[in-house]
């Protein structure tokens, strides 16, 4: 479909909008053919709107523009720059939080390393998985792919840890 | 107790309000086709217009301003927006819906034509033929480009006009 254009297009809508006043708008209007389509749009959706106008005067009166300033006012007595000021203890503690237990954890391992490897020594299976590890890469038992995949294994445990750590702190910060 | 310019301000405001309040519930209501989803839009256009606006600016640009708010606000709850292109295709082919002389069914008409556009198409039709803003100023206020504009109001004006004839209403008579 080919766009039919008229410079005077814009002008002429708005002149309908405003009260359509401007005979050289009407008589220009007369003679383009995308002009008289315009004009013939905006009549009947003129039209439309006074009826929509008249309807909701009638039905729905407008609410008082003193309510609206008050509401608007209201809203920007607890704007965000507030609410974030009123939380930043909260925020500031929990943060503190996270620190205490992050190194808390961290004193506990150090502390108790040998009561940890223990603990970890009794797990059963562990121990063994620990001990093939080693042997195979002391012997050379174990093949190029075998060790591809365990380092990969090791990759994905480490970065699930850090997400999971990240995540804590994320949540933990707000 | 409000200051001087605060007291001005909520001068300014109300004046505006009175002019605009009017044709702004309008759009919105004929736009969303349900009265309380356009009273909540209608109110949290003035309540952001209220929080952005700069009352140097000259009223041409406030009016646009807050039929922006309101257009993109239309956007944002345009799932709750109701379309009935089902009841424009029924009517359309019945002939018994001819419209009645003195264009008694002219409302009835013209929503039914009105309502089968997608919410975007009535916004679209509304800012250009009834308020009268320019491409460029439509596109600002819809997030698109006026070239986009100029094809989309030019395929609208034509169905439009086509579909407003097929009932009987011609420029010819009216004016």
């Amino acid at each position: 479909m080919k766009t039919a254009i008229c410079p005077w297009e814009d002008r002429v809508r708005q002149g309908l909008a405003e009260g359509g006043g401007d005979p050289a708008l009407r008589d220009h209007a007369a003679r383009c053919p995308v002009c008289r389509d315009v004009l013939a749009v905006s009549d009947w959706m003129l039209r439309f709107r006074d009826l929509a106008l008249h309807k909701m005067r009638v039905n729905e009166p407008l609410p008082a523009p003193g309510e609206l300033w008050n509401l608007a006012r209201a809203g920007r007595a607890v704007d965000l720059i507030t609410i974030k000021r009123a939380l930043k203890p909260i925020y500031l503690y929990r943060k503190i939080a996270w620190f205490i237990s992050a190194a808390g954890s961290a004193a506990l391992v150090l502390l108790e390393f040998e009561r940890i490897k223990s603990l970890l020594a009794s797990l059963p299976g562990l121990n063994a998985l620990a001990a093939m590890l080693r042997k195979g890469w002391e012997t050379g038992a174990v093949s190029p792919a075998q060790q591809a995949v365990l380092l990969a294994a090791l990759g994905l445990a480490g970065i699930l840890f850090l997400i999971l750590v990240t995540s804590i702190k994320r949540s933990d910060t707000g | 107790m409000p200051s001087e310019s605060e007291q001005m301000q909520r001068d300014l405001f109300q004046q505006f309000y009175v002019r605009v309040a009017p044709v702004l519930r309008g759009y919105i209501y004929r736009v969303c086709g349900d009265q309380a989803l356009a009273d909540d839009i209608f109110q949290e256009s003035f309540l952001k217009f209220l929080r952005t606006v700069r009352w140097n600016a000259p009223e041409r640009q406030q009016k646009a301003f807050i039929f922006k708010i309101a257009a993109r606000l239309i956007i944002d709850n345009i799932r709750r927006i109701k379309s009935n292109p089902l009841d424009a295709a029924r009517r359309t082919e019945d002939p018994e819906s001819a419209p009645v002389s003195g264009h008694e069914g002219l409302e009835p008409d013209m929503k039914n034509l009105f309502d089968a556009l997608k919410p975007r198409d009535r916004s679209l039709l509304w800012l250009a033929y009834v308020e009268g803003y320019s491409h460029e100023e439509i596109a600002a206020m819809m997030g698109l480009n006026a070239k986009s504009i100029k094809v989309l109001l030019f395929r609208l004006r034509e169905s439009f006009a086509a579909s407003l004839r097929g009932k009987g209403y011609s420029l010819e008579e009216k004016s």
